[in-house]
């Protein structure tokens, strides 16, 4: 299996060897629930994997769902083992690539990405604005979204219903380095 | 033929992007493995989180074998309050009061070890650290009646291991202590082992029981205490519903002077209702 990886690995990066890839671990994911409902619930992860291929307009997100940390311990409880069941799927991913390639990254673009996002076992296409620009050989990227907890098989009980929004805006933060 | 190729290569190329950042799982402590601090009556390993105040109220009715009279136990009731707060993490103290014996406690628990997703330690162990104030008048007013002899303690080393999402085990060396006992037969320590556990029924309703074997009773009249129960969790309360052969809802009374046997009946229904404050 690893030599596979490893011939398979080779192969590309040989094909590749021109890409022009940035990178990160450390990428934030920050969310808020509608304001208007009872329990604000937000929460931060800065354990996120970022992947952007500047050659071809690849971009790939990894998110470890038990990283996301709540000002509320119970809240982070209930958030892993009653809403997004962390233990049966711990990761949630984003692929995709840019709608236009982003033409002069020496100032701030906006462009577009599309792509899957998986997240709670379920596919959804998402069409996604990013801010994108590069900042002494780092890449810096920005985007803000709003998920709908329904599109994603993530249900809230009747009991906190008209306590708990369906609403999520999700905001993300990244500088990625060349590798 | 080149389309297919050009396809199947970007979306190879995107593996490859996945590849490149690895399946390092974040080797978090495991959390939730028990809705509540206590499975039924012993303590679990979980305690307060820092900055939470836990108030439990707790019921144990009369044995239901007492007949229509006392509709089956209701009529009778025994209470226990408590308030229990995270002073870190993994730290928290407690008062209580129980109207059984009215007993006082006092008591600290700590989390020593937690349990790992991945690598790390398979099991949680927290101790816990009790004392009981009983506040009855004194029997014999005559006498010289000392304030020690009110005083009895529990020392135990609760060990769980979540095993999986549903189920959770535990098992807990206890230890207890009384300054005074009531007659030369009995002994002022003893030991226990404490088995317990729980199994979730849905992602908010777990089916829970427990044992606590008692090593060395010279006493004929009591018995191990065994109890089943369910607990719902419904946002910030847990609500505790149980079966037991004990009356006493603190340890000493629980694991040492248990006087009900479930083969004849003898038998409690109670609650633990538990609210959480994040102050």
């Amino acid at each position: 299996m690893m030599k596979k990886l490893f011939l398979i690995l080779l192969l590309f990066s040989v094909g590749q060897l021109m890409a022009q890839r940035y990178m990160t671990r450390n990428a934030e994911v920050y969310f808020l629930s509608d304001m208007d409902a009872i329990e604000v619930v937000e929460a931060t992860n800065n354990q996120v994997g970022a992947v952007i291929d500047l050659t071809n307009g690849d971009i790939a997100f990894q998110i470890q769902m038990r990283a996301f940390h709540f000002e509320i311990a119970l809240m982070e409880e209930h958030f892993n083992e009653n809403y997004v069941e962390s233990e049966i799927y711990p990761k949630a991913t984003f692929r995709g690539g840019f709608v236009e390639m982003p033409e002069n990254l020496d100032q701030e673009n906006k462009v577009m990405v599309k792509g899957i996002m998986e997240f709670h076992g379920v596919q959804k296409e998402m069409v996604i604005p990013v801010r994108l620009q590069m900042q002494d050989e780092v890449l810096v990227g920005e985007s803000g979204f709003v998920l709908l907890c329904s599109d994603f098989g993530i249900k809230i009980p009747k009991i906190v219903a008209d306590k708990l929004a369906n609403e999520i805006q999700v905001t993300v933060k990244a500088a990625l380095t060349k590798i | 033929m080149l389309s297919i190729y050009i396809v199947t290569s970007s979306l190879f190329a995107q593996d490859n992007l996945f590849s490149l950042l690895g399946d390092d799982e974040t080797n978090e402590e495991v959390y939730a493995t028990f809705k509540g601090t206590r499975v039924i009556n012993g303590q679990s390993i979980e305690l307060p989180a820092k900055g939470d105040l836990q108030f439990v109220i707790e019921h144990r009715f009369g044995t239901i074998n007492s007949g229509a009279y006392e509709l089956w136990g209701i009529d009778q009731s025994t209470m226990r309050m408590s308030l229990d707060y995270g002073v870190c993490d993994g730290f928290s103290v407690g008062l209580a009061r129980n109207s059984f014996q009215k007993t006082f406690e006092a008591s600290a628990k700590a989390k020593l070890l937690k349990q790992k997703v991945a690598d790390g330690s398979p099991v949680s162990i927290t101790s816990y650290h009790v004392v009981f104030v009983n506040s009855l008048r004194w029997l014999d007013p005559e006498r010289e009646n000392l304030f020690s002899s009110r005083l009895s303690y529990a020392h135990q080393f609760m060990i769980a291991r979540k095993v999986n999402r549903s189920l959770s085990l535990q098992i807990t060396p206890s230890y207890i202590h009384r300054n005074l006992v009531e007659t030369t037969a009995m002994n002022n320590d003893y030991m226990a082992l404490g088995f317990g556990g729980r199994y979730k029924l849905s992602k908010r309703v777990s089916i829970n029981a427990e044992y606590f074997y008692q090593f060395n009773r010279p006493e004929e009249d009591f018995t191990n205490s065994l109890s089943i129960g369910f607990d719902i969790e419904t946002g910030g309360h847990v609500f505790q519903l149980h079966l037991t052969n004990s009356q006493g809802m603190f340890e000493r009374a629980f694991i040492g002077e248990t006087t009900g046997k479930w083969s004849q009946g003898d038998i409690y229904f109670g609650f633990n209702i538990s609210r959480l404050f994040d102050l």
